[in-house]
């Protein structure tokens, strides 16, 4: 067996002809044989370097049995631009998630391209992060057509979190970084509860949101009138009280909090809601909990040391969604005073 | 023994000093022995007299009407120094209530001039296990504080030091607060014994034992203390119920005026001066301080002075009550080391009568250190004795008076005399026990602590400051300040050779804030070219998705605005970095440079160059749960980041202390199922690390080439009696004295020479990802950047921590592999560097979250960590093994071992290669395993290692034997097996070792040098550092100095070794061990 030896490159003859010896993103000096995926990886990106002319090797290269060797032919065919359309559009059908991600996002920069139907197209995917890729370009287009915000609402809905949650983040115009004392990474010290000041059970008002729209309403806003709301106590499922509901509802009390209490942060914890929720404080968002269909039974604390006004009334809104099976606020709710 | 004879020695000088000065008053003397009555208890002078005695216990004797209230652990008991007394205790989990007894406060117990306080005390047995035991306290504050009520009254209070005591006072003077320190002193259990203080109302504290001088303090400048509004404690502190005082009280007294009996004769003691010295030093000599404390004018005051043959005299006409003479004596340092008497006497006429004073004052010769020893550095304090039985080189001291340096505006003393003193015997006896002083300098905390300073804290942009305060460091002054803070500690401090590292801050930045001072501002406008923006809202960065505009493919340019400032405030616009480096600029400025300055946490910072400024090392704590070799992760990072400040150095601390949080929160719900330490110390804080956790940590830091290791935690490390770091696994310790002994002591001087094998895998931390992803790890080793490091090693690779900076300027051609964990964003010129590596061939391993403008080669998802400690290893190892399945086919590794739970790693110098291997094989113990949250106990392990280069000798450094290998496909192979948590280490050779050669001259005088040439042979060129152990002995087999342990580069090494004058002749023995194979050479030298 014959070497040819160039050290850092692989010649296209040396990839037909014999044995090569590994270029920087191999190992070593061992020569391996031209079989080997480095080998055909190396050739491939010999074959890039003369452009249009070496597009039917790295065409070839998309059916390699290595899903890397595969992937860099992707990658050196995006590279090709416009040349390598009718490659791209082939590997949208690759067996390999990372060929076809990379097609989605070399045709999507090619013109002519309709990108939203394409990315309409990659949402279909089998594999979650050429769907989230799909999400994370939807997202980044604007104007957001009706035809862009009906797929990232078909994505809000995705089976997987990692497409959902971006979607679902996407149409919410709420945000808020939560980071509370206990996990905030400069605070190397022990957090205590100096002091718990619990939420009535009793007195809050409830209303039914199914259109998802009690936000665009403002229904958070603390001179929202809630009168005509109903009444319910918490601490109980919202089917308890008699609906027979899943969807999202809203919850609204007012509590007075009494005279400042010396601390480091603040904190609202809810003990459980069935299952995801958002919460505003005398109508500032301060948060969320939305961890999908597990969160009903999962404890969550927001931080609410700016928006609490000591002294005085303070106005609580919860907007709260099921998905399957009982709803609401069913646990305590409590603030905690933290040192 | 050296140091136990030196600790004895200082105790002896004190006592012939005392034993000396005649009693000129014995009847005063005896008054103090007995019951006071008559005048000596109700006498104008008596401010309050507690007897404990019938008819009412709590009574004040003095007539005074300070009546007594036990508090809840105070009581009054029979067998006292006459008839009951008081009895106190120290506070524990069991009695955590106020201890000794209180009185309210009036304005007599607040004397505006000289006083003076007493009281007998008997102390229990855990006295010796007590840091701090309070006597007498109406100051509350025992340490410094910028606030009023911190520096009113006072207190009196005994710490330990080594096997003796110390006692203390602190007096408040309204602005801040004086503390006056005693030589040591003897307490034993069970034994009465009167101790007592004076203030001259004029800034100068002196100490008696059963009415004998135990020392004296002065600090300049003051007068009456400041009233106190406290209750005056007996036997506790005032506000804090863990310094209670375990043992009796009797007849606490405080009088107005100093009593005769406590006055002082014509005194004899070390002046601010060294008293240990190096051998060999230049100009070496010490400072006798003669001090008239006899109240009268002596006359004809003749010293003489005397260490081994020279001797200086003065004569002094008149020396006025409350001066002082000094005398320099030259000490000769070619001497032996060892212990000497310098002896004094001093005559004068007082009145009537002479007056003859003698002291012996010890002089200590210590040999000088061997070149390139590894500090071991306990982050915080700890006895001498205990120190250097584990095996640390430096604990942490304070020695500076930041108010007094704010006040001068310029390098001053960094304390006042009494403290100075004080501090200048605490660097003595350091060095005389071998150890280190590492100063905390801490000024833009004091700063931040100081109320009339506030204006200096950091402001929202409503001109607010923050709840979490913080040091606005921009500012030019602080900038100054700091470095008048650390030039007026190498001014005061570094002629003492102990003290040798610094704290330049700790966790300061973490409470860093956008700060928007008019200055800052400006500053920010001055540097950038635009105001700060708006939309920086906080100094963590934002989610890009807030952002209107972002670019799609997330590449942004490099001079998007936001990227720009966050880069500035991070790499300067806080301040803080600028501020450290004039902090180490000052303690470098009279030349000591070989003090190491080092700021830490230094990477709880976003990944951008310049934490902790022009410091000379960066470090970083880490707690090793759940997986130890995270240790190895965060000193990548720290790696990382010392690699924009060239000449840097790195060091590793690993945390003693284990939060109950991250490894055993709650206790089981069945009493049985509780651990021994649970039943013993339920409520613990903090615990211990677990033994194996702590032995994997070590070779888990040792396998980079740091320049030294750190701990924290003394309370968790021996044995301690209250504090919220608890003492509960004794199995730790001996572990880490026994790695400092047989690996830190025999290698570290070879390791400190042996420089990291280039990477050829690197872990992109991309800062713009971190600014505008909210991404990174902080340093807290907790996030999945850190946990994807966790599986490049146990996939066997040997992964650099790369920032943003490093590509830009490094570029990446020198890497093969490029992860890229949680890498959203990247600017422009990464972005370009990122394609154009992997245009070369570069393979890129990343997760889903990768900026869409890479395509990665090989993926792999994110693993949230959840459920126990062993499926979340499990999971990771997963990721590990296929990661191994995709790379392979593509990258072959230098180095591996045939199973995951052994993980190796390189160093290299030359062609010889140190191969570390570390076993992580561990499962659920008895400790803290039952809680499923750390996998604790290490098991023993054994596996193959190969490495791909066709030649080599195998050598094991810490066996110090040869091991045989195999070759088999051009790589060598060879076994090894591990204990629980272990680490081998392996030097391997291009040609074989065959032995050691030593030389020396037949003969050498006494007083002159000779050269020992020392040679490790090999059968060709050696091009590596071996360790070698050098045993030097005299004519009576005595250790010698040049004795330890070296690492000869190239395999040669030469000693100089200085024969003393008064070294013993005869036949001297060099006897020299290579600890790779283990070779001897025996050499003679004759000593004439």
């Amino acid at each position: 067996m014959r070497q040819i030896v160039k050290r850092g490159r692989i010649s296209v003859l040396a990839a037909l002809t014999g044995v090569v010896l590994l270029g920087p993103g191999c190992a070593g000096a061992a020569a391996q044989k031209l079989s080997g995926p480095a080998a055909r990886r190396q050739a491939l990106l010999q074959a890039a370097k003369r452009g249009v002319d070496g597009l039917p090797v790295l065409a070839k290269g998309l059916t390699d049995a290595n899903p890397v060797v595969q992937r860099t032919a992707a990658r050196l065919l995006a590279d090709l631009g416009a040349s390598a359309r009718a490659e791209m559009t082939r590997a949208t059908e690759s067996k390999d998630m990372l060929a076809r991600r990379t097609a989605y996002m070399a045709l999507c920069k090619m013109e002519g391209v309709d990108q939203t139907t394409l990315l309409g197209k990659a949402l279909g995917d089998e594999d979650a992060t050429v769907r989230l890729y799909a999400v994370n370009m939807l997202i980044g287009i604007r104007p957001r057509t009706p035809q862009i915000k009906e797929l990232l609402d078909g994505a809000a809905k995705d089976d997987s979190p990692l497409v959902r949650n971006p979607a679902s983040k996407a149409l919410w115009p709420f945000h808020r970084n939560v980071v509370r004392l206990r996990d905030r990474k400069d605070w190397d010290h022990d957090v205590h509860i100096v002091n718990t000041i619990p939420l009535p059970k009793d007195g809050w008002k409830f209303h039914l949101d199914p259109k998802r729209s009690g936000h665009r309403a403002k229904w958070f806003k603390p001179t929202f009138e809630d009168a005509k709301w109903a009444d319910i106590a918490i601490e109980q499922a919202w089917q308890k009280a008699g609906y027979d509901y899943t969807g999202v509802s809203w919850y609204r009390r007012t509590v007075d909090i009494p005279e400042k209490i010396d601390n480091n942060a603040v904190e609202i914890t809810f003990k459980g809601i069935d299952e995801s929720a958002w919460v505003w404080v005398n109508g500032v968002y301060v948060g969320d909990h939305d961890i999908g269909p597990n969160g009903w039974n999962v404890s969550f604390s927001l931080d609410i040391t700016k928006e609490i006004k000591w002294g005085q009334p303070n106005q609580i809104t919860v907007r709260a969604m099921n998905t399957a099976h009982a709803g609401g606020i069913w646990q305590p709710v409590m603030i905690e005073v933290l040192k | 023994m050296r140091n136990e004879l030196l600790k004895r020695m200082w105790l002896l000088a004190v006592c012939v000093c005392v034993l000396a000065v005649p009693m000129q008053a014995a009847d005063d003397a005896a008054l103090w022995e007995t019951k006071y009555a008559g005048d000596a208890a109700v006498g104008a002078q008596v401010l309050g007299l507690w007897q404990f005695d019938d008819p009412d216990e709590l009574v004040d004797a003095s007539g005074q009407g300070n009546v007594l209230k036990l508090r809840s652990g105070g009581r009054i008991v029979e067998d006292g120094r006459f008839g009951r007394c008081l009895e106190s205790f120290t506070a524990n989990v069991k009695n955590d209530k106020g201890q000794g007894a209180e009185v309210k406060n009036c304005p007599a117990l607040n004397p505006t001039g000289a006083f003076t306080a007493e009281a007998w005390i008997k102390p229990k047995a855990e006295l010796a296990t007590h840091p701090t035991s309070f006597i007498l306290d109406k100051k509350y504050f025992h340490y410094s504080k910028d606030v009023p009520a911190a520096n009113t009254g006072y207190c009196w209070y005994l710490t330990r030091s080594g096997k003796g005591f110390l006692a203390n006072v602190s007096l408040g003077f309204g602005e801040d607060s004086a503390w006056f320190r005693s030589t040591p002193i003897e307490l034993k259990t069970d034994e009465w014994r009167h101790l007592a203080f004076t203030y001259n109302g004029a800034g100068t504290v002196h100490f008696f034992v059963d009415g004998k001088s135990v020392g004296r303090g002065f600090s300049e400048n003051r007068g009456g203390i400041t009233p106190s509004t406290y209750s005056l404690v007996l036997g506790d502190r005032y506000g804090s119920v863990h310094t209670g005082f375990p043992g009796f009280l009797d007849q606490v007294r405080i009088t107005e005026g100093i009593l005769p009996a406590l006055r002082g004769s014509l005194e004899i003691q070390p002046g601010f001066c060294r008293t240990v010295y190096r051998r060999m030093e230049k100009d070496a000599s010490i400072v006798v301080e003669i001090f008239n404390d006899t109240g009268r004018v002596l006359n004809a005051v003749a010293v003489t002075a005397s260490l081994g043959a020279d001797t200086q005299s003065r004569e002094i006409p008149t020396l006025a009550s409350g001066d002082t003479h000094t005398v320099t004596i030259p000490v000769d340092t070619s001497l032996r080391a060892g212990k000497y008497s310098l002896n004094v006497t001093a005559k004068a006429v007082d009145g009537a009568r002479n007056l003859e004073v003698e002291s012996v004052l010890p002089v200590v010769i210590v040999t000088r250190p061997t070149p390139n020893q590894m500090p071991v550095v306990m982050w915080g304090g700890g006895d001498n004795e205990t120190l250097k039985d584990i095996g640390f080189t430096h604990n942490l001291k304070h020695m500076t008076d930041y108010a007094r340096i704010w006040k001068a505006g310029e390098p001053t003393g960094a304390q006042n005399s009494a403290q100075s003193t004080s501090t200048a015997r605490m660097l003595d006896q350091a060095l005389a026990d071998g150890l280190g002083a590492c100063i905390y300098i801490y000024p833009g905390r004091w700063i931040q602590r100081n109320k009339k300073l506030s204006k200096y804290l950091r402001i929202d942009a409503d001109g607010k400051p923050y709840s979490h305060e913080n040091t606005a460091a921009a500012f030019p002054e602080l900038k100054t300040f700091a470095y008048n803070c650390g030039a007026s500690v190498a001014k005061t401090f570094g002629k003492f050779p102990a003290l040798s590292a610094a704290l330049v801050h700790s966790e300061i930045r973490d409470g860093t804030q956008l700060s928007y001072h008019d200055y800052e501002k400006e500053l920010c406008k001055k540097e950038l070219g635009f105001d700060m923006p708006l939309e920086a809202i906080g100094k963590g960065g934002m989610q890009y998705n807030t952002i209107a505009g972002f670019p799609a493919d997330r590449v942004i340019p490099d001079d998007y605005k936001l990227l720009r400032f966050y880069k500035w405030f991070w790499k300067s616009g806080d301040g803080w970095n600028d501020l450290h480096t004039q902090t180490s600029r000052g303690l470098h400025s009279t030349g000591r440079d070989d003090i190491f300055t080092f700021f830490d946490p230094a990477v709880r910072v976003p990944s951008v160059w310049g934490s902790g400024g022009g410091v000379d090392v960066v470090s970083q704590w880490t707690y090793s749960y759940p997986d130890p070799l995270k240790i190895g992760q965060a000193t990548d990072e720290l790696f990382a980041m010392a690699k924009g400040q060239p000449g840097q150095k790195v060091m590793k601390m690993t945390q003693i202390i284990w939060y109950r949080n991250g490894s055993a929160p709650k206790l089981p719900e069945d009493e049985k199922d509780y651990a021994p330490w649970e039943k013993k110390l339920p409520d613990a804080k903090f615990v211990t690390i677990s033994p194996d956790h702590l032995r994997e940590a070590f070779w888990s830091k040792m396998s980079r080439p740091i320049r030294g290791i750190m701990y924290h935690g003394w309370g968790s490390l021996v044995e301690s009696t209250h504090g919220s770091y608890r003492f509960t696994n004794p199995a730790t310790r001996p572990v880490l004295t026994e790695l400092v002994k047989t690996v830190i002591h025999p290698l570290g001087p070879t390791l400190l020479q042996v420089p990291d094998r280039p990477a050829d895998v690197a872990v992109l931390e991309s800062f713009a990802s971190q600014i505008f992803a909210l991404r990174g790890t902080r340093g807290w080793s907790g996030s999945w950047e850190a946990d994807m490091h966790l599986v490049l090693q146990w996939a066997g690779l040997q992964p650099e921590i790369i920032y943003d900076e490093t590509v830009v300027r490094d570029g990446l051609d020198q890497y093969k592999v490029l992860v890229m964990p949680f890498c959203d964003v990247l600017s422009e010129s990464v972005a370009e560097r990122v394609r154009a590596f992997q245009r070369k061939g570069g393979l890129i391993v990343a997760d889903e979250t990768l900026c869409p403008a890479i395509v990665p080669d090989i993926l792999i998802e994110r693993i949230k960590r959840s459920g126990e400690a062993k499926e979340q290893k499990e999971r990771l190892q997963a990721a590990a093994a296929k990661l191994r399945v995709e790379l392979d086919p593509f990258y072959t590794r230098y180095g591996e071992s045939d199973q995951a739970d052994i993980v190796t790693r390189f160093r290299r110098r030359g062609d010889t290669d140190y191969l570390f291997a570390i076993n992580d094989k561990r499962t659920y113990g008895d400790y803290v395993g039952h809680h499923r949250k750390v996998m604790e106990k290490g098991l023993p392990n054994a596996g193959r290692l190969t490495v791909q280069r066709g030649e080599g000798f195998i050598y094991d450094l810490v066996r110090h034997k040869a091991v045989q290998a195999e070759r088999v496909d051009g790589a060598l192979r060879f076994d090894a097996d591990f204990g629980p948590g272990d680490g081998r280490l392996f030097m391997i050779t291009s040609v074989p070792i065959t032995g050691v050669t030593c030389k020396t001259p037949r003969s050498v005088e006494r007083g002159k040098g000779a050269e020992i040439t020392i040679r490790v042979k090999a059968n060709g060129r050696l091009d590596a550092v071996v360790p070698i152990q050098v045993q030097v002995s005299d004519d009576a087999g005595r250790e010698a100095e040049g004795t330890g342990y070296y690492g000869a580069v190239d395999g040669k090494l030469t000693l100089d070794l200085d024969i003393a004058p008064n070294d013993k002749p005869g036949q001297w023995r060099i006897q020299v061990t290579e600890l790779a194979s283990g070779t001897q050479a025996t050499s003679d030298l004759t000593v004439r």
